[in-house]
């Protein structure tokens, strides 16, 4: 039987005064390399999505400033459950991902 | 001291933007209005691309290694690009003329016409916005992988259009069997031209760094010279142009580490041999001003003389020479260059551009820009620099009795 992911993609205006872009992308195997995409809209939007093989998680990008690079957040999807649902309002924006690519001690 | 008519605005407008000592003599002028208006190219602008252009387009192996931002344990955000080191993101607040500045140059092939319209412009070239990072990296596989998406990209939005809106194709140069592929590729869709990285593999210079006077890169200067279209540099490509920090930091970066780079790759071409294998190849610096290009052609003659004992391969002109037969530079402020153009004749290698919509272009105030700096150039010098040349280098057609 196929997993499937729900998704809530939550309201946000970005510095632009438009809804904000969001991006999709399926995590594959641990060291967060991403497979196909799958959602690239903006604004509000609650979407469903047949989980493919091997995904491990899925990466979201999202534009709060357009003229910038994306900011993302990476969700696993918890083994052996037939149907997960993500809320992007309630995931955690401000701390370092699992594959974040910052050194330890940044200066710039 | 008078000044241009501009659109209505509820903001103020610096005067180093609009201030102009007239045209007068001038048979004709660089005024929108003006029915005899010179024919105009502007060879450089930019174009915001659309905010997931890679992440849609790239191929799926290279999305993880795009350019992000990166939030720290404090929750501060750092923008992440491979070649650059991690940049603070700041809260930087734009106003009046900059503002509008920044939220133009978007990729509406009507809204741009528009915007042409409005400062005089009949065609332009565009270069890449965000896409300037996409030779920040030493994986040169990544960087054309990168290249085909916007080419891609710039293909599909500005094809039906390209008669006034025409970008250049992008290369990773220091892929090499990438690059001919690519070459040929874009040569066969239409594109004018190419846009090269200053330097071919992404980091400082170092003497086991590949660079453009070694013969590795004969095969793609054949494969150039093959499709008949010019070479272009941009500045800020090849290497982080901000090798500064701190007190002065701006200012030093934009002219040193970003603009005096760009030099290196003509240099490099005049001074190794690559026009005299290749007579039909052309390449030339964007935004890197031109105030420069007499000092250099004088000093890479005065080394070919004077190291003789050094220098090979010994050629059949000189290096000034080459660059006046094959190369060309684009300015949009820079009255020193204009002012040695006819003395060095360099006329016919100059490209004015406004630089649409970055802050260091002239746009929407670019006949007030030229009036400032070209009064000393006669009307045919002036028809050359400002539309002539470009039509001449990236093939567009003058309307006649307009040149």
């Amino acid at each position: 039987m196929a997993r499937t992911l729900r998704i809530r993609w939550h309201e946000d205006t970005s510095d632009f005064g438009q809804p904000m872009p969001w991006f999709g992308s399926w995590l594959i195997g641990e060291d967060g390399v991403e497979g196909d995409w799958f959602h690239s809209a903006r604004g509000e939007a609650a979407t469903e999505h047949e989980v493919p093989q091997g995904a491990t998680g899925v990466r979201l990008r999202f534009w709060p400033s357009e003229g910038l690079d994306p900011e993302y957040v990476d969700a696993p999807l918890p083994p052996g459950v037939e149907a997960h649902t993500i809320d992007t309002a309630a995931l955690d924006l401000e701390q370092p991902g699992p594959h974040s690519r910052l050194p330890r001690q940044p200066s710039g | 001291m008078v000044t241009t008519q501009l659109p209505k605005a509820d903001y103020e407008i610096p005067a180093h933007r609009t201030e102009t000592p007239g045209a007068a003599g001038w048979p004709r002028t660089a005024r929108p209005d003006d029915p005899n208006k010179y024919f105009m190219v502007s060879a450089d602008c930019h174009v915001h691309e659309p905010v997931d252009l890679w992440e849609q387009r790239v191929d799926a192996e290279y999305r993880h290694r795009l350019p992000r931002i990166e939030v720290d344990e404090d929750g501060v955000r750092w923008q992440v690009t491979e070649g650059h080191r991690p940049t603070k993101i700041r809260d930087l607040k734009l106003a009046g003329e900059d503002l509008v500045r920044d939220k133009h140059g978007n990729a509406d092939p009507a809204e741009r016409v528009r915007d042409m319209d409005l400062d005089g412009v009949d065609c332009e070239i565009i270069f890449p916005n965000k896409g300037l990072s996409m030779w920040a990296t030493p994986d040169s596989v990544f960087s054309n992988a990168m290249c085909r998406a916007w080419n891609d990209w710039a293909w599909d939005t500005f094809g039906p259009t390209y008669d006034r809106s025409s970008p250049l194709a992008c290369v990773a140069t220091g892929d090499i069997p990438g690059a001919v592929a690519e070459v040929y590729r874009s040569a066969e869709r239409g594109f004018r031209g190419f846009s090269f990285p200053a330097k071919p593999v992404w980091g400082p210079t170092g003497e086991d760094t590949r660079n453009y006077n070694l013969p590795e890169f004969d095969e793609l200067w054949a494969a150039v010279e093959e499709t008949g279209l010019p070479i272009t540099f941009h500045v800020s490509t090849g290497r982080d142009p901000r090798g500064a920090r701190g007190n002065g930091g701006a200012v030093t970066n934009y002219v040193f580490h970003s603009l005096a780079m760009t030099m290196e790759p003509i240099v490099n071409m005049c001074a190794s041999g690559v026009f005299q294998r290749f007579p039909r190849l052309s390449a030339g610096t964007i935004e890197a001003g031109i105030g420069w290009i007499p000092w250099a052609l004088t000093a890479m003659d005065e080394a070919y003389h004077k190291h003789h004992m050094w220098t090979f391969p010994k050629l059949e002109m000189l290096p000034s020479e080459f660059y006046r037969a094959h190369c060309f530079g684009s300015f949009q402020e820079d009255a020193p260059g204009i002012d040695l153009a006819r003395k060095y004749d360099l006329v016919d290698n100059l490209l004015w551009a406004n630089d649409y919509p970055h802050h260091e272009g002239s746009w929407p105030h670019s006949a007030a820009a030229i009036e400032r700096s070209m009064g000393d150039l006669d009307d045919d010098e002036r028809a050359k620099i400002l539309g002539l040349n470009g039509a001449r280098i990236f093939g567009f057609e003058a309307p006649n009795g307009r040149g």
